[in-house]
């Protein structure tokens, strides 16, 4: 089967500083990957590469089997890639429907109906703010707004960049759950870039610790040893 | 200098009277140009004032000459009265615009500068016998002089001017003006009274322009309305655009070149040249964004250092933390005193929602409370109405036993709170090392004149840059820098302040374990040895119960917990409406 994304010595960066320094990363269909590393690893860099925002410096990547280097941001999106960057980039003088159905507009009034509802089971707040102005709900409002927003096309493969950041403990462990249904319900890929260990370990079934923009370690959280070792890398 | 001195006598050798007489034209307008520049591209205030404000100082020269005298003294009084005038308007403009405690946009000043330009033509073009109506004033009598003795004597003033205000825009001051062009927001949270200085660079600037007018008047002896037209008034935002902004030679250039050919090619091609130079506009506004300046030192740069290009980022110490900055020890930190922070039934509304209701509550000396609550609790919305006057929509809050009234940022951070926003305020534009020094100043940057080769980093400032590796990125821009590195940077800029009430929101977000474990340590002992307050924001329980000495629990705008940390902890609402099943899986 086609891998959801599969990356070939990928370089990458802003400008002349090159951050990504060659990385090779394969996610098949219905895999949950974690990319845990430090502060400037290279985390959001390799995300933003990805979405084809950032030009690809070296390398070569496919989603779905498509040759990322002749696709622009939005075709990406339309082969069902969706992410939840780790910045807030809403609509602020839109409300939290306009930013939703902005994230979905290939879906029909219904299915969008349909799919908000889904969206409100989860974070029931957002039910009560469809009609609030985006730029007027709080930082941890936002995030929720954010992954829903990722979500809510029905996204073949989903990238959540530090997605729990400012989010209180009871809705880190909603997203979970979500992201866990979404997966077993659609079968959608995850590729999770996080420094939050905890949440990770009770999500993704594979990760790769990236360092100066090179991945340095692969493995499975069901390896033993596995959080430890994530654990180690993070404090040293 | 007398190399550009002896450059730029050079033309008169060469060209006719008719040229340099044009190039005099030229030059006056390349110093326009530059000081538009300075309030545009340095200052961040798009201005269509320029015209006007040249207007202004063309008109009283000429009035001056036509209703008075064309002696020395006239001209004088003449420049002054010119300067004072443009002075006072610029500085009502800044009043209406920088002032306001409504948010406004820099369209906003741009309309105003519109309106106030609009208002002079109008008042110019009906001034009667004294502006001369639409004929203008023309045919006075002036200073008897050769164009080459008028090319000379301003040369030598655009050498003085590009010296002058190169100096200031490389100084403390106009490091601080790149900083307020790129965040205002976090200017004022950094102390800076950001409307002064804006008022103040935009009314010195135009003032010049006023004076540029006078000894425009005084060389041409015509001043006609088109010199304050709306056509005029963008022609000088072009030559801006094309010379690029922020660059002042540029801008310069672009107007001194403009200005000499357009007689020339008009004749050579009277149909085509005004299409021709308005496609060359579009074309770079297009291709050459920033303008032909920077593009043209891009290129210069690139032939020299080719070989360099996509050099991979070295990311390797080189140098000890030790030698980017010096250390600051204030000895005589902070008095016991006992409540520094105090909260009287603060309430915010916006609009018909409830953000917070009724709080109450005092902090200690040495204390460090953390405000914990669900998302969409109120926390951000509270700490906001500690650190501005004009936030919270009734009650009051005392730093120190003094009450903050309404009083703007800058004014509270005087009082000694310090903010750190929810995601990352810095300045993108700047190096970490100048975000750094900018904060250091508190406010006020010590010179107009000279540049700082120091930064002075008190203790906690600098223990945050050696723990969380800012030294390792010091001369990056703080853009390129990653969301942690962000986080990092706005912490250390706020400990610069060294305030007594610190305001931490999420300070930890998109920071590992252990950069939030050091993080910690830097606080605590801050708290230990200065007796510093710290407000703290946070999600991550297990630290803010690891560091906290009081948690104060908000929900839905209310508070409805305060207490040491293991009563809060152990608290029902706690669990309930914010821990949920993670606390369950913390038991077991």
């Amino acid at each position: 089967m086609t891998p959801a994304l599969e990356c070939h010595n990928i370089r990458s960066g802003y400008g002349d500083m090159e951050i990504i320094a060659g990385i090779d990363l394969k996610l098949d269909v219905g895999d949950i990957y974690a990319i845990v590393g430090k502060n400037g690893a290279g985390k959001t860099t390799l995300v933003k590469t990805i979405m084809r925002v950032l030009p690809l410096l070296g390398g070569s990547f496919t989603l779905f089997g498509n040759d990322a280097a002749k696709l622009s941001t939005n075709q990406v999106v339309s082969l069902g890639i969706a992410s939840s960057p780790q910045d807030r980039p809403f609509f602020n003088d839109l409300s939290v429907e306009e930013n939703l159905r902005l994230g979905a507009l290939g879906q029909s009034r219904q299915q969008f109906r349909g799919e908000i509802d889904r969206i409100v089971e989860m974070f029931p707040f957002i039910g009560q703010r469809l009609a609030q102005k985006v730029g007027t709900l709080s930082g941890g409002e936002q995030a929720m707004v954010k992954v829903g927003r990722a979500l809510l096309p029905k996204p073949r493969l989903v990238i959540l960049d530090e997605v729990t950041e400012g989010l209180q403990p009871m809705i880190v462990d909603r997203v979970r759950e979500v992201l866990l249904r979404d997966h077993k319900e659609r079968s959608i890929t995850i590729l999770v870039v996080e420094q939050n260990v905890d949440f990770v370990a009770g999500l993704a079934s594979r990760y790769g610790l990236i360092e100066r923009g090179c991945m340095v370690a692969e493995g499975r959280f069901s390896d033993s040893g596995a959080r430890k070792r994530i654990t180690d890398h993070l404090l040293v | 200098m007398l190399a550009g001195i002896a450059a730029m006598m050079l033309p008169t050798v060469i060209v006719g009277d008719y040229m340099t007489g044009l190039l005099v034209q030229a030059l006056l307008f390349g110093m326009v140009a530059l000081l538009t520049d300075i309030i545009w591209g340095y200052a961040g205030i798009l201005t269509f004032a320029s015209a006007a404000m040249f207007g202004v100082g063309a008109y009283f020269m000429g009035g001056a000459f036509v209703h008075f005298a064309s002696t020395p003294g006239s001209a004088f009084l003449a420049v002054i009265a010119a300067s004072a005038c443009a002075f006072i308007t610029s500085a009502a403009i800044g009043w209406l615009a920088f002032y306001s405690r409504i948010r406004v946009s820099e369209f906003y000043i741009a309309i105003v500068t519109l309106g106030v330009s609009v208002l002079m033509g109008q008042a110019i073009l009906y001034g009667g016998a004294l502006t001369g109506g639409s004929n203008g004033l023309s045919g006075f009598a002036t200073f008897a002089a050769l164009n080459q003795h008028w090319y000379g004597f301003v040369a030598a003033l655009f050498l003085a001017l590009l010296y002058v205000s190169t100096r200031v825009v490389r100084s403390d001051y106009g490091l601080v003006l790149k900083a307020i062009r790129d965040n205002e927001v976090r200017c004022r949270y950094l102390g800076i009274d950001t409307p002064l200085v804006r008022t103040v660079v935009f009314s010195v600037a135009n003032a010049a322009i006023a004076v540029v007018g006078a000894v425009y008047a005084m060389f041409t002896t015509v001043v006609a309305p088109s010199l304050v037209s709306m056509a005029a008034a963008t022609n000088v935002l072009i030559w801006v655009i094309l010379g690029g902004r922020g660059t002042l030679i540029g801008p310069a250039l672009a107007a001194i070149l403009i200005t000499t050919l357009t007689p020339q090619l008009s004749t050579a091609f009277p149909l085509y040249w005004q299409g021709f130079l308005g496609a060359i506009f579009v074309l770079i506004v297009v291709f050459l964004p920033q303008g032909l300046m920077p593009f043209a030192i891009e290129r210069a740069k690139r032939s020299f250092q080719s070989a360099a290009h996509k050099r991979p980022v070295d990311r390797t110490r080189q140098t000890a933390a030790e030698t980017y900055f010096t250390r600051t020890n204030n000895p005589n930190g902070i008095s016991n005193a006992g409540s520094v922070a105090k909260l009287i039934n603060v309430s915010k509304r916006f609009g018909s929602f409830q953000a917070c209701n009724d709080v109450s509550f005092s902090v200690d000396r040495g204390e460090l409370v953390s405000i914990v609550g669900p998302n969409g609790a109120g926390k951000t919305s509270l700490v906001r109405c500690i650190a501005d006057g004009d936030e919270r929509s009734s009650g009051s809050v005392e730093i120190a036993g003094i009450s903050i009234g309404r009083e703007a940022p800058e004014k509270v951070v005087a009082l000694g709170v310090g903010r750190k926003f929810q995601s990352p305020s810095i300045f993108g534009s700047l190096t970490v090392r100048d975000c750094l020094q900018v904060a250091s100043w508190r406010g006020k940057a010590p010179s107009w004149w000279r540049r700082d080769a120091e930064v002075r980093l008190p203790d906690g400032a600098a223990d945050v840059v050696e723990a969380l590796g800012l030294d390792e990125v010091w001369d990056q821009l703080a853009r390129d820098i990653s969301h942690g590195q962000r986080q990092a940077l706005e912490l250390a800029m706020v400990l610069a302040l060294e305030p007594s009430v610190l305001i931490l929101d999420e300070p930890t977000a998109g920071l590992s374990t252990a950069e939030r474990e050091r993080v910690g340590e830097v606080l605590l002992s801050l708290v230990a040895s200065r007796r510093m307050v710290v407000l703290l924001i946070e999600h991550d329980f297990e630290f803010v119960k690891r560091i906290s000495s009081r948690i104060v629990v908000l929900v839905g705008g209310e508070l409805v917990a305060d207490g040491t940390v293991s009563q809060v902890a152990n608290s029902e609402i706690v669990k309930r409406a914010y821990l949920g099943k993670s606390h369950e899986k913390e038991i077991k």
